[in-house]
């Protein structure tokens, strides 16, 4: 498999100690190879490299100008210090991009880890805890580095390009952050202009001059007068594809006259150029293979005899390697290739208009030989491309699990939602299990509800379908996670999962958890311990937040039988499992809260409090149980404080997801106490910053982004209105007059990481 | 970063009801009499009620909502309001500010209205 192995991991490569949480490609994080011959762009080095040019470096250009090739000279030139990413469509999660971005950095100078803790959590929220992390580490760089995007323009991800903004702020003196694509950046460009921090590159200035016309003409071996070579020159514009393709044609025998007309700085001529000389002049063995092996984002010879299915195809990429410029090398070794994007896009287009029926089925055949050789990630997208919905279900099924626990959240979304649109999710009901378990946890309340849905209507809709026992099992630990019918139908869907997952022989601490809470929720507090108990020991075969959680809820039984250091132990315990593990768990922030109320130790009170306003939105009536339990002890906090804004505000939260489940046992009643005690209070005091919604403290992460507020609205699906008076609130209790005040109030208390 | 003039710093923190500022500059006391048999939160609720009814701006409403809020008005309690007052301010009042009342709530109406999946 060695020789197959394209995803070969950063550290095979060498890089030992990048925590990373998934396997990176490790071509994506390397400076494409300049080419022998290249005409080096020395003045515009000097340019970039100039001690006083700004942090910010932009290159934008369309196909075809050499945006790569400067860069990577450039590189070159620095020997050291280039962290490259390679972005390609699968960076649109803005943990995978940030994940490669932080790897890159890390190859200069070790980030340390917190920046990779908060990107291997599922939970951890990129606008407020990924990117601060990692910009702070950027900040704090002591070693110059050039950190190079190139293809930036693939990104659509607003996440993803929000973060981009924010790391433009903290490139620490010295550094650059370059971002190389065909459209403008995703930065606040006018500011960068106003402030003297951006240089940018345009088409313009990447137009060969004609000297260097001349010398790349020279290095092609062509052989033209000086008159030859400025007319050259002139119509092609300094083009450098243009200039490179009349370069090839004339050597094939072309005339001056043609070149020129064909090869003049526009890529509509080079497309004509294309289908009416080049393809039409090339064998069509030849033409098949480039047309057809278009369809592959990555060439390897066995995988091009694959998918055209033609033994001696490997031979021709060989020979198409060494005979011309149209593909670009993404490994040392020289086996890995991709087409240059301009030549890919044409020969797709091509492949369209020619032979449109085949596309489907070279894509399947490319996922079938990823199939093969252990490339599962890469045959789905494959089968994705082909439109190949059953493949692809079967493929996301095995990735799905693994993908979520690597925090690879809007991949997995992006699946399910693909396989959603073609039906294919019906009749897969761990799929359907997973979409809600993931939705629900990622505070997607409805989207959770309607997966949910559909899991019932798969068990119950049809008398006559097989059976499925791990789906089975799966689809009650839902049910009991999201309390749709009360607490004594939890009760009865947590029991039903524990015989099943015995049944096949699983050890799930999740049942457990389960069985508890529906004890506790029953008003049965000894057997629900028990049960936390047998969650904590199965600590070996569960996930930390299981553990954190069962160990929270440990803590509250212990407080509610007045047993205070006990509690307090087991806060400690839980802390310990989620700072471990890099996670943020609501229930656990507020038990640590209450203990250290309870002890008197009110500003580390304050800290927990302050914390679990970070978390809050997260955590929806999607799990209510938790929602309700965590926030009634966030209000104890807040009243043992005397911060009455901040219990009323948590408060009006347990009241909405109380609307919305209004079964939740013991809870009710809790609530009910809660309410009273908070009717008798006269005062209105309190931190105004603790008086912040949920609704305010999930734009907040958003205000340190370059999004305007119609923009950040559209990432909310809200309104614009709605989204501008929030933002004023959110000044008003934070004492801010201004967006870049309210960030720093925002640091300055806690509210934002960074 | 550019220094914010004297006058602009007074319209923004005006404009964003910034309380403290509005009450050492303006000299307009927010903070509700002591004195007041009246309990904080019915004299937050009459505010709004009285907000409402002489036509104040968007962000006057949302501030007096929220400050009910605060002083542990429920979100039904705030809607009564708008409904109590009607017969005396009018429906173009209570309508006009509906929304605004909403969205310290934290309620969309325009996107709940717009919702094609909301039951």
């Amino acid at each position: 498999m060695d020789e197959t192995n394209v995803l070969e991991s950063v550290r095979e490569t060498g890089r030992e100690g990048t925590p990373a949480a998934f396997d990176l490609v490790a071509s994506k994080l390397r400076c494409p190879p300049t080419r022998p011959g290249t005409v080096p762009r020395s003045s515009l080095i000097d340019r970039l490299a100039r001690f006083d040019s700004g942090p910010i470096v932009s290159v934008v250009a369309p196909a075809g100008y050499g945006k790569t090739t400067l860069l990577s000279q450039w590189a070159v030139r620095n020997g050291q210090g280039f962290a490259w990413v390679q972005v390609d469509e699968r960076d649109n999660d803005p943990k995978v991009l940030l994940t490669y971005i932080a790897a890159a950095l890390d190859a200069v100078q070790p980030l340390g880890g917190p920046v990779f803790d908060a990107l291997a959590s599922q939970a951890s929220s990129v606008p407020g805890s990924v990117v601060p992390r990692l910009g702070s580490a950027l900040a704090s760089m002591t070693v110059p580095a050039v950190l190079v995007l190139d293809d930036v323009h693939l990104l659509h991800n607003s996440e993803c390009r929000a973060a981009l903004s924010v790391l433009a702020d903290h490139v620490p003196a010295g550094s650059r952050l370059v971002l190389a694509g065909r459209a403008e950046p995703p930065l606040r460009v006018a500011r960068l202009r106003a402030e003297g921090r951006i240089t940018e590159i345009g088409p313009g200035d990447l137009l060969l001059t004609a000297e260097e016309a001349t010398a790349l003409l020279r290095d092609a071996k062509v052989a033209l007068g000086h008159d030859e070579v400025a007319v050259l020159h002139q119509r092609t514009e300094g083009w450098p594809t243009g200039l490179y393709l009349a370069a090839l044609y004339l050597r094939e025998g072309g005339s001056v006259g043609n070149a020129a007309a064909s090869f003049g700085g526009d890529d509509r001529l080079i497309s004509a150029y294309f289908e009416s000389e080049f393809l039409a002049r090339i064998s069509s063995r030849d033409r098949e293979f480039l047309t057809r092996t278009a369809v592959l984002d990555r060439m390897y010879g066995p995988l091009c005899e694959a998918v055209l299915d033609l033994a001696g195809s490997a031979a021709t990429l060989d020979h198409l390697v060494r005979s011309n410029l149209l593909l670009v090398p993404l490994d040392r070794r020289g086996r890995w290739h991709r087409y240059h994007h301009l030549f890919r896009d044409m020969l797709l287009g091509e492949l369209h208009r020619r032979e449109p029926e085949l596309i489907p089925v070279l894509r399947r055949r490319a996922a079938g030989w990823c199939l093969r050789n252990d490339l599962p990630e890469e045959a789905l997208e494959y089968s994705m491309a082909a439109g190949d919905a059953e493949t692809a279900a079967l493929l996301v099924e095995r990735l799905v699990w693994a993908t979520w626990k690597q925090a690879r959240v809007v991949t997995v979304q992006r699946w399910l939602q693909w396989l959603g649109d073609r039906g294919a999710l019906a009749a897969r009901p761990m799929l359907l299990v997973w979409a809600s378990i993931i939705a629900s946890q990622t505070a997607r309340p409805a989207a959770a509800e309607r997966w949910a849905d559909a899991v019932d209507h798969w068990q119950h809709g049809d008398a006559a379908r097989p059976p499925d026992p791990a789906a089975e099992a799966w689809a009650a630990v839902l049910r009991a996670i999201l309390c749709r019918r009360g607490v004594k139908q939890m009760r009865a869907d947590a029991d039903e999962a524990a015989w099943r997952f015995a049944a096949a022989g699983i050890m799930a601490p999740v049942t457990a958890l389960c069985q508890g809470v529906a004890r506790v929720l029953s008003g049965d507090t000894e057997a629900g311990d028990a049960f936390f108990e047998d969650a904590v020991s199965m600590r070996e075969s569960g996930a930390p937040d299981a553990l954190a959680e069962a160990l929270s809820e440990r803590a509250l039984i212990a407080m509610a039988r007045g047993e205070w250091s006990r509690a307090e132990v087991l806060a400690g315990q839980a802390g310990a499992v989620t700072g471990r593990a890099g996670i943020d768990d609501l229930l656990t922030t507020a038990v640590r809260a209450r203990v250290a109320s309870h002890r008197g130790d009110g500003p580390e009170a304050r800290r927990e409090l302050i914390a679990a306003q970070r978390i809050r939105p997260s955590l929806s009536y999607a799990q209510p149980h938790l929602a309700v339990q965590a926030r009634i002890e966030l209000t104890r906090a807040y009243l043992a404080l005397d911060d009455m804004a901040g219990a009323r505000t948590v408060m009006r939260e347990i009241e909405e997801v109380l609307r919305r489940r209004p079964d939740l046992g013991t809870l009710v009643g809790e609530t009910q106490a809660l309410r009273t005690r908070l009717a008798t209070e006269r005062g209105s005091g309190g931190h105004e910053a603790s008086s912040l919604t949920t609704a305010e403290l999930r734009v907040l992460p958003m205000l340190a982004t370059h999004l305007s507020g119609p923009e950040i609205a559209a990432e909310l699906f809200l309104s614009p209105h709605t989204v501008k008076s929030q933002q004023l609130s959110l000044y008003r209790k934070l004492g801010a007059a201004s967006r870049s005040q309210a960030i720093a109030r925002a640091r300055e208390l806690g509210l934002l990481e960074g | 970063m550019s220094q914010t003039a004297r006058f602009q710093e007074t319209l923004r923190r005006l404009a964003m009801i910034d309380e403290a500022f509005v009450e050492d500059q303006a000299g307009l006391r927010l903070g509700q009499a002591t004195e007041l048999v009246l309990d904080p939160k019915t004299a937050a609720l009459l505010q709004l009620g009285v907000s409402v009814a002489i036509g104040s701006p968007a962000v006057c409403i949302e501030w007096s909502a929220g400050r009910a809020l605060v002083a542990g008005a429920t979100d039904d309690e705030i809607a009564d309001v708008l409904l109590a007052i009607a017969p005396v301010a009018g429906l173009g009042r209570v309508v006009c500010a509906a929304p605004d009342v909403a969205t310290a709530l934290g309620y969309d109406v325009a996107a709940a209205l717009d919702d094609p999946g909301d039951p």
